[in-house]
């Protein structure tokens, strides 16, 4: 047996010499570019999924590898690495996500990679992208300048406005839209607006009534009309209660609202016992109660069948 | 151990752990710290976590090497370990490597599988490598790419085993303790290998193809 084949302990074999130096340049080597920290509004909500996002994310932090992704339909470019920005100029482009999906870019967008290491985080200065991601919850991010679309499983299209405004639209799966301290859900055929410095709107789906659209947006903006909250609230439409949620939780709604929603909520669902999960818990917008409600509502919810299966 | 023979690959690590267990045990890497690490990471130690990550790095890229483009390679080795660590709860015996490495095995089969007709795969260029007028440097990578790609025509446990010591430079107890090989699987595995690729390289006229 040639030892130096073996662990290097005999003289070296010229041949064998000669593949190492030749193939070592396809060795794994992991230099890391310090990745700016854009996207900060990361806190938790589903809490089991964020627990080993987190972890993930935090744990990936050592374990750089800085390699960037792979694109196509950039000139000049077959891949981009974190701290560059990418301008799509003429045509579509198309970043591949390691395996987990890929990004396509519409011409006139402007995409910064923030990060290959805190899972894959971006930021979309203007433009609109389509996500097809099939990754842990939490691992794909796209900032805006109105706030951090999280990706949970699923395709959804990402458009920001020259002013900054940002449409998320949702065709499969369900995102998280986070802006401050507050997030909103978006499951699959719903969507939501968030502007730059006052975060999202209630989601919507996409074929609800436009009179319940309109009271919603009052309702969201603070500017209810009479017996707006009290239509919305009688839930002759289930799909009402994905925005309600979202109102329910946003801490930025008056209170008497919110206590509307909760009492409502209570009558009309199924929901865990006050026992384990306190008023003050809801009301107070805490993580965990958030995610029992979610839990327990989204198998109420008609578009509940659709949620699960995209998942 | 015959050095003309060219027969077929060593067993993998269950079949030849079992049937020389005392070489196998012999074979692994002290057990204690790195069971200490894998209890820790277990516990959500992330410090735990990366040190085995730096640990295992190359072996799961050279195994990815073995199976999938380079650049997907080196895309699937964070996959890898993001899905080791959703589920190191399953991780029962503390041989860390082994279990690194399948995951990486069905890792890149599913990446193969993903791939296919069916896939919405974006269709990118190969290499990546950065573009170099120094004619000496575009020849050697030309004849590294060429050299990897005859690996990759040998039998699978001699094609990952000299990936291993070839691309990523692990020593034969290194490849031993990644693998779950036994250190004579491995040496077997190297030698039949070596002789395999330097016959196949001469064949096609590769000037190193021949002593």
């Amino acid at each position: 047996m040639n030892d130096y084949l073996w662990d290097k302990s005999a003289p070296a074999d010229p041949e064998v010499e000669r593949l190492e130096r030749l193939l070592g340049r396809f060795r794994y080597r992991g230099s890391v570019p310090a990745p700016r920290a854009r996207i900060r509004h990361l806190r938790p909500w589903l809490a089991a999924a964020a627990g080993v996002a987190a972890a993930l994310a935090a744990v990936l932090v050592p374990l750089g590898r800085g390699g960037g992704y792979r694109v196509a339909g950039v000139e000049g470019r077959t891949r981009v690495s974190a701290g560059e920005v990418l301008e799509v100029v003429g045509r579509s482009a198309r970043l591949r996500i390691a395996d987990l999906g890929e990004v396509e870019l519409e011409p006139g967008s402007r995409l910064a990679v923030e990060s290959v290491e805190r899972g894959h985080a971006f930021y979309l200065e203007r433009g609109r992208l389509t996500a097809r991601i099939d990754a842990a919850p939490r691992l794909f991010q796209v900032g805006t300048p109105a706030g951090v679309s999280i990706d949970l499983g699923c395709v959804y299209t990402l458009a920001v406005a020259e002013d900054g405004e940002t449409l998320l639209e949702v065709s499969t799966g369900q995102v998280a839209f986070a802006f401050e301290d507050r997030e909103v859900y978006v499951p699959a055929g719903a969507s939501c607006r968030s502007v730059p410095g006052r975060g999202p709107s209630p989601p919507v789906f996409d074929d609800a009534q436009p009179t319940r659209k309109l009271a919603l947006d009052r309702c969201a903006a603070g500017l209810p009309k009479e017996d707006d909250l009290a239509h919305l609230l009688d839930l002759s439409d289930r799909d009402d209660a994905l925005p309600l949620f979202a109102l329910l939780f946003d801490p930025a709604q008056p209170i008497d609202v919110r206590e509307k929603i909760y009492d409502r909520f209570r009558h009309h669902f199924h929901l865990p016992p006050e026992s384990e999960i306190p008023r003050a818990a809801v009301l107070g917008c805490d993580g965990r109660a958030r995610e029992a409600w979610l839990d327990s509502l989204r198998s109420n919810w008609r578009r509940a069948e659709v949620w699960q299966s995209e998942l | 151990m015959d050095a003309s023979d060219v027969g077929q690959p060593a067993l993998p690590a269950a079949s030849a752990a079992s049937a020389r267990p005392a070489e196998a045990a012999a074979s692994r890497p002290a057990a204690a710290p790195e069971a200490a690490l894998v209890i820790r990471a277990r516990a959500g130690e992330r410090a735990a976590f990366a040190r085995l990550y730096e640990s295992y790095a190359p072996a799961v890229h050279g195994v990815l090497l073995t199976l999938v483009p380079r650049s997907d390679a080196d895309d699937l080795v964070q996959d890898v370990f993001l899905r080791a660590l959703a589920s190191i709860g399953e991780l029962r015996d503390d041989r860390v490597g082994p279990w690194l490495c399948a995951i990486a095995r069905n890792r890149a089969r599913d990446a193969h599988r993903r791939s296919g007709p069916q896939g919405q795969r974006v269709e990118l260029e190969e290499s990546m490598e950065p573009t170099t007028t120094d004619t000496n440097r575009r020849d050697e990578q030309e004849q590294a790419q060429h050299v990897l790609e005859v690996v990759r025509t040998l039998p699978s446990a001699y094609c990952e085993t000299l990936t291993l010591r070839l691309v990523e430079g692990l020593s034969g107890p290194e490849i031993a303790a990644a693998t779950g090989l036994t250190h004579g699987s491995v040496r077997v595995n190297l030698h039949r290998g070596m002789k395999l690729l330097r016959d196949r390289l001469q064949a096609m006229g590769w000037p190193g193809g021949t002593r």
